[in-house]
């Protein structure tokens, strides 16, 4: 029995609409290449990749931060690298200070080239990297030491900030980047005088023991500048080391990120040959439906009745 | 001769029969695509026949016969009514799914993001000024995003009940078209098939908007209640339902300001929402009632949405507010980024604003062990740190697992949908199996009734026949 089925022909629109409602969304799928694009397309994969977008974007910062350490770290090592070659200037100097045939006027001479490299240890513990004192420790924004002959060490302290502030890598480990002036230049005893290692001390002792012909003391002030040489060296080998770790910190990072954003595409993107034959079957079977109704018969007993 | 006269009458009252019958066939025909019309067949009885007796017998019609199936039809408005549901369900929740991002391009997960890496960039320079202001700018776009989002939401509960008023009101008009039924019926008690159809069809509009018990009484009437025990429409009187939004005051209310529920009322003014589970009313309070009050909050429960800004707020000034702005000697303690309505739990999302009275160069990277960025590193992690508040969750897992609810009810909603498409398509195909006008039937029962009027004409021709020679033997 043929009936006029309301019912039949409502399933067929039904099936239609389906099947339509599918082409739409994988076609979206295709053109875009996201497979889900919005919480209904995987709700079981949105914890996920909103971490990875988190974690993708932090990693971006962070070897942001690591690349301007790196700047920092690479400008102070050059920085301290023109100390040591300072201070070594200044122990040769000494040196021709220390020799019986000097006389009191070449001495003075001397003193005043000794006088330059202090000003030049001073200029390099006043270091800018992007707008920031790089030795100054934790207040950043202004020199911790200033040039003063009156001064014992002939170097007024501006500041005493330590330095704390570290960089953080991918694993979240921190890695201190920074000393600070006085650690490097003018390491001073629990009572405030000059320590073993100070270049300032040691430079300006000389100094002073060349202006007054002082035999002794040029003798003594040479051997504080060797012991400041070697305490510079150390300084220089941290800043070697911070490097060292920055630049393994940035490969991790890298390595992270390209995992990450592995990660991310697999579970959000699409995989275009899946899709692109779903799209196949969906288009298939939508014509093979149209084709199969195209061919129902619509005729019924009347059109045969004369 | 007089028994001449008697078939006489007989055949024609067989003509007449049997163009009533043709009538019937006609009336199917007409009606075959007329929603809510069943076949109805003429039935024909043979009258008594007894020659000696002097009954001619003969053929009378009684009563139509209806096709209709109250089985077939009461499994149609079943699945109309859970197609209803999901429709509206699946409609309602793709509409407030797109306020989710789920790219991380845009909207409260993008902002987020920004903020925690501006936390990042702050920490490798804690005293750069444009690196702190950017923290503020980037809390300025955090609070603005999610002020954004729940305004959206509330706007979008406000078209839901709108949607419910207007459901409403179809469901009142179609039971005012029921009621006029009854009264018709109470004043004729002859079936109509016309106006059966159209009850049916009205029955099967209401089923697709609300859950209805259809009851039919001896009267002829029906009666339709809303659940099991509303009342729409009883014989001659239709009860209106009303729509309401109000906050709910049983059991009290543990968020006083919190946002009110859609309500349906009785014509009583009583509360019957709870007698709405399915239709296209049931969806929509379910979506408004359930799923958007469960993120923007309601008088029982904060809303995961608030839950967030509340989190995200209180532990970024926490970190803050127990710090310094900077390392040095004396330096000020931190002072809280963010704040928010804290008179009600249901307000938080709303009101996130960034404090009015901060300044960037107030922000505290310091920790209170003297930690130059020891704060800021803190904040750069806190999108990745479990919130006991969240239940264990961090801030970037718990907004998007507000997504990914409202995600799955969608999927579910759509999936259903389709399944119950074909569902009631397939229903109603057994349903007009049985009771739909089938054009090669109705051109059988014609063909069938054609010859026999032909017939019949033929027998009175020759009856008449008979009796005009009858009578011309008269002298």
């Amino acid at each position: 029995m043929l009936n006029i089925t309301r019912g039949a022909t409502e399933k067929f629109l039904a099936d239609m609409d389906r099947t339509q409602s599918q082409i739409d969304k994988v076609s979206g799928q295709v053109s875009s290449g996201i497979r889900v694009q919005q919480p209904s397309d995987d709700p079981g994969a949105l914890a996920e990749i909103a971490t990875l977008q988190g974690a993708i974007g932090m990693n971006q910062q962070v070897q942001a931060n690591l690349g301007s350490a790196t700047n920092e770290v690479g400008t102070a090592e050059g920085a301290l690298q023109s100390a040591i070659q300072a201070v070594e200037n200044a122990i040769s100097l000494g040196a021709q200070g220390a020799t019986s045939t000097s006389t009191a006027q070449a001495r003075s001479i001397l003193a005043t080239q000794i006088q330059g490299l202090q000003e030049t240890l001073v200029g390099i513990s006043q270091t800018t990297v992007n707008g920031r004192y790089i030795f100054s420790g934790d207040q950043d924004r202004s020199p911790a030491y200033k040039l003063d002959l009156s001064q014992p060490s002939g170097v007024q302290r501006l500041l005493t900030a330590s330095s704390t502030r570290v960089i953080q890598d991918a694993t979240g480990t921190a890695i201190s980047v920074a000393k600070t002036a006085g650690e490097i230049f003018d390491p001073r005893n629990p009572d405030d005088t000059p320590a073993t290692g100070n270049a300032f001390a040691a430079l300006n002792a000389l100094r002073v023991a060349l202006q007054n012909n002082d035999s002794a003391g040029i003798a003594q002030a040479q051997d504080a500048l060797k012991q400041a040489d070697s305490h510079l060296n150390v300084a220089e080998a941290f800043y070697g080391n911070a490097q060292t770790r920055l630049a393994s910190a940035t490969n991790i990072a890298q390595r992270f990120q390209v995992n990450q954003q592995k990660q991310l595409s697999d579970l959000r993107d699409t995989d275009v040959a899946s899709a692109a034959l779903e799209l196949t079957q969906a288009q298939t079977q939508q014509q093979a439906s149209l084709a199969a109704q195209s061919k129902r018969t619509s005729m019924n007993l009347f059109d045969y009745l004369t | 001769m007089s028994s001449l006269l008697a078939s006489l009458a007989s055949s024609g009252r067989a003509l007449d029969v049997f163009q009533r019958a043709l009538s019937v066939i006609q009336d199917n025909i007409d009606n075959a695509s007329t929603p809510g019309y069943a076949t109805q067949d003429a039935s024909l009885t043979a009258l008594p026949l007894d020659i000696t007796g002097g009954l001619v017998g003969g053929v009378a019609t009684r009563s139509l016969v209806s096709s209709r199936n109250d089985f077939a039809d009461q499994a149609v408005r079943r699945h109309l009514q859970s197609l209803g549901e999901f429709t509206a369900k699946s409609q309602n929740l793709n509409s407030a799914q797109t306020l989710f991002d789920v790219t991380g391009n845009s909207g409260v997960p993008a902002s987020l993001s920004q903020l925690f890496q501006a936390f990042s960039a702050w920490s490798a320079n804690p005293s750069d000024p444009s690196l702190r202001q950017a923290v503020v700018d980037g809390a300025v776009s955090v609070a603005d995003s999610v002020r954004s989002l729940a305004k959206s939401l509330t706007q979008t509960a406000g078209q839901i009940d709108t949607s419910v008023a207007s459901t409403v009101q179809q469901i009142n008009t179609l039971g005012a078209a029921i009621q006029n039924y009854n009264v018709e019926r109470l004043r004729n008690p002859t079936s109509d098939p016309a106006a059966d159809a159209s009850l049916h069809a009205n029955l099967e509009s209401l089923s697709q908007l609300v859950n209805i018990t259809t009851l039919q009484q001896a009267d002829g009437t029906v009666t339709v209640l809303a659940g099991d025990q509303t009342p729409l429409v009883i014989g001659n009187q239709a009860y209106a339902l009303s729509a309401s939004v109000y906050a709910d005051t049983t059991p009290p209310a543990v968020n006083s300001q919190g946002p009110p529920s859609s309500h349906v009322l009785d014509w009583q003014g009583n509360d019957v929402t709870a007698d709405v589970s399915s239709g296209q009313l049931g969806g929509l309070l379910n979506v408004r009632n359930q799923v958007l009050s469960s993120i923007s909050g309601d008088a029982q429960q904060a809303g995961s949405l608030n839950q967030f800004a509340k989190t995200l707020a209180d532990s970024v000034n926490q970190i803050l507010q127990s710090g310094k702005v900077s390392s040095d000697p004396g330096a000020a303690s931190g002072l809280p980024l963010f704040t928010y309505n804290t008179s009600d739990a249901t307000l938080a999302a709303g009101s996130l604003t960034v404090n009015p009275s901060i300044a960037a160069d107030q922000l505290a990277p310091a920790d209170a062990a003297g930690n130059a960025n020891g704060n800021a590193i803190q904040l750069a992690s806190l999108g990745s740190t479990a919130q006991a508040a969240l239940g264990g969750m961090n801030l970037t897992t718990f907004l998007s697992s507000i997504a990914s609810n409202i995600g799955q009810q969608t999927q579910q909603a759509q999936s259903s949908l389709t399944t119950q498409q074909q569902a009631t398509a397939q229903a109603k195909s057994l349903r007009d199996q049985i009771s739909g006008v089938s054009l090669d039937a109705e051109a059988v029962k014609l063909i069938e009734f054609q010859r026999g009027y032909q017939a019949a004409a033929r027998v009175l021709a020759v009856l008449n026949d008979l009796t005009d020679k009858t009578i011309q033997m008269i002298p």
